[in-house]
C-alpha cells in the first residue's frame, strides 16, 4: 500500500498535466500584448487631452465669470470691520425651555402620527413591479458589471435556492395548459 | 545575475522600454501561464491573467528594488493575479472558493484544451482538496521542479513550513488517488 502511494505520483508526473493551449499560442502573444498596450495608452492620451481640453475651457469661462459677475455690494462694505458689525447686532434666542417644552411637544406627536399614516398609505398603493418599472441605469450596470456573460447554467448555480418550479406554475396550471396545446401540432411548426 | 540587471535598467530607461519588454515577456511567458494555468484551470482565463499579470509587471517595474530576483517577484505576482481572478469570479457567482473550483474541475471533461486521461483528471480534482496555499506549494514543486528557496521567496515563507506543506499534500494526493 505504502509503495503504491509513493509509485503512484512518481508514475503521473511524466505524463504531465493533461492541459493545452490552441496551436501556436505563444508565437504572437508578445505582438498582441503590446499593440494591445499601445492602443490603450492611445486611448487613454486621447481621454486626457479631451480631458485636458475641458478643463482649460471650463477654466477660461470661470475666469470671464469670475471677472464680470454683475453681483454687486453696498460701498466701502469690504473696509469695514465685519467682525464687529455681526457681533454687535442683537439676536434673539429661541430657548427650549420648559415653558415651550409642552408647545414642541405637541408639535411632534402631530408630525408623528402624520408620518405613520401617510407612510401606511403610500405602501397600501403600491403597485406590483415589472420589467418596465427597471431603470435603464439598472440594466447598463448589469451589463456594466459584466452579470450578463453568465449562462443559465451559472445563474442556476449562483440561485440554487430559489425553486422556480413551484414559485411560478402549480402542477394544477402545468396540466391544464398541456392539456390545451396540441403538441403535435407544436412539433410540426418547429 | 548581471544580465537581469542590466534588463531591469533597460526596462526603466524609456528608450529602451520596449524592445525590453519584449525580451522579457519572451523569456517568461510560457513559465508564467502554466503557472497560471494550473491555479485557474481554463486556457482563455490564463491568458487574460498571464496578459494582466505583464502589465502589472510593466506598470510597477520603476518600483522594483531588487530585493527578489526579478522572476520570483513576477511569479508572486502571478499568484496575487491569479488568485484574485478566482475570488472575484467567485463572489461574482456568490459561491465559496471550494465549490468555485469544483465546477471548473468538473468543466475540464468538457474543455478542448484538457486532453488529460481519468487519472490526470482525478490528479486536478485531490490538488483542488488541498488549502489554498498546499495547492500553489504542490503545483510549483511537483510540476514545476522549483526549488524550495525560490518558492520561498515567491511565496514569502520559511524553507521548513514549506517543505512540510509539500509533504502533507503529497500525503493526501496520494490518499485520494487511492481512495476515490
Amino acid at each position: 500500500m505504502n509503495k503504491d502511494r509513493k509509485n503512484i505520483l512518481d508514475n503521473l508526473k511524466e505524463s504531465g498535466t493533461g492541459f493545452n493551449h490552441p496551436k501556436g499560442y505563444f508565437d504572437d502573444f508578445e505582438t498582441r500584448l503590446l499593440s494591445d498596450l499601445d492602443q490603450n495608452a492611445q486611448f487613454k492620451k486621447h481621454i486626457e487631452t479631451e480631458a485636458e481640453w475641458v478643463d482649460s475651457r471650463e477654466a477660461k469661462h470661470l475666469d470671464l465669470i469670475g471677472k464680470n459677475h454683475g453681483f454687486k455690494v453696498p460701498e466701502n462694505y469690504f473696509e469695514k470691520d465685519l467682525g464687529t458689525k455681526s457681533m454687535a447686532g442683537s439676536t434673539k434666542i429661541i430657548s427650549l425651555s420648559r415653558k415651550n417644552a409642552g408647545k414642541w411637544l405637541s408639535i411632534a406627536v402631530a408630525a408623528s402620527f402624520l408620518l405613520f399614516f401617510g407612510l401606511k398609505f403610500y405602501n397600501g398603493n403600491e403597485k406590483q413591479l415589472d420589467f418596465t418599472d427597471l431603470k435603464n441605469d439598472e440594466i447598463e450596470n448589469w451589463i456594466d458589471e459584466d452579470l450578463i456573460s453568465f449562462n443559465s447554467y451559472e445563474i442556476a448555480e449562483a440561485f440554487s435556492n430559489v425553486d422556480l418550479e413551484n414559485d411560478l406554475y402549480s402542477d394544477e396550471e402545468v396540466t391544464d395548459y398541456l392539456d390545451q396545446i396540441d403538441i403535435e401540432q407544436l412539433i410540426l411548426d418547429d | 545575475m548581471l544580465e537581469e540587471e542590466v534588463l531591469i535598467e533597460r526596462l526603466k530607461d524609456p528608450v529602451t522600454r520596449e524592445a525590453s519588454y519584449r525580451t522579457l515577456i519572451s523569456t517568461h511567458k510560457e513559465r508564467l501561464y502554466w503557472h497560471i494555468r494550473k491555479i485557474v484551470l481554463s486556457h482563455e482565463d490564463a491568458d487574460d491573467v498571464l496578459q494582466n499579470t505583464f502589465i502589472k509587471v510593466f506598470r510597477h517595474i520603476e518600483g522594483f528594488n531588487g530585493d527578489s530576483k526579478l522572476y520570483s517577484w513576477m511569479y508572486r505576482i502571478a499568484t496575487n493575479e491569479s488568485i484574485s481572478f478566482l475570488n472575484k469570479k467567485a463572489k461574482h457567482l456568490h459561491v465559496d472558493m471550494e465549490t468555485l473550483q469544483a465546477q471548473r474541475v468538473n468543466h475540464l471533461k468538457a474543455d478542448v484544451y484538457f486532453d488529460g486521461d481519468e487519472i490526470q483528471l482525478k490528479l486536478q480534482k485531490a490538488i483542488i482538496s488541498l488549502p489554498q496555499k498546499q495547492q500553489l506549494v504542490f503545483n510549483m514543486k511537483y510540476f514545476d521542479d522549483l526549488k524550495y528557496e525560490e518558492i520561498s521567496e515567491i511565496l514569502d515563507t520559511s524553507v521548513g513550513a514549506l517543505k512540510a506543506s509539500y509533504h502533507h499534500a503529497r500525503k493526501k494526493i496520494e490518499l485520494f488517488l487511492l481512495n476515490e
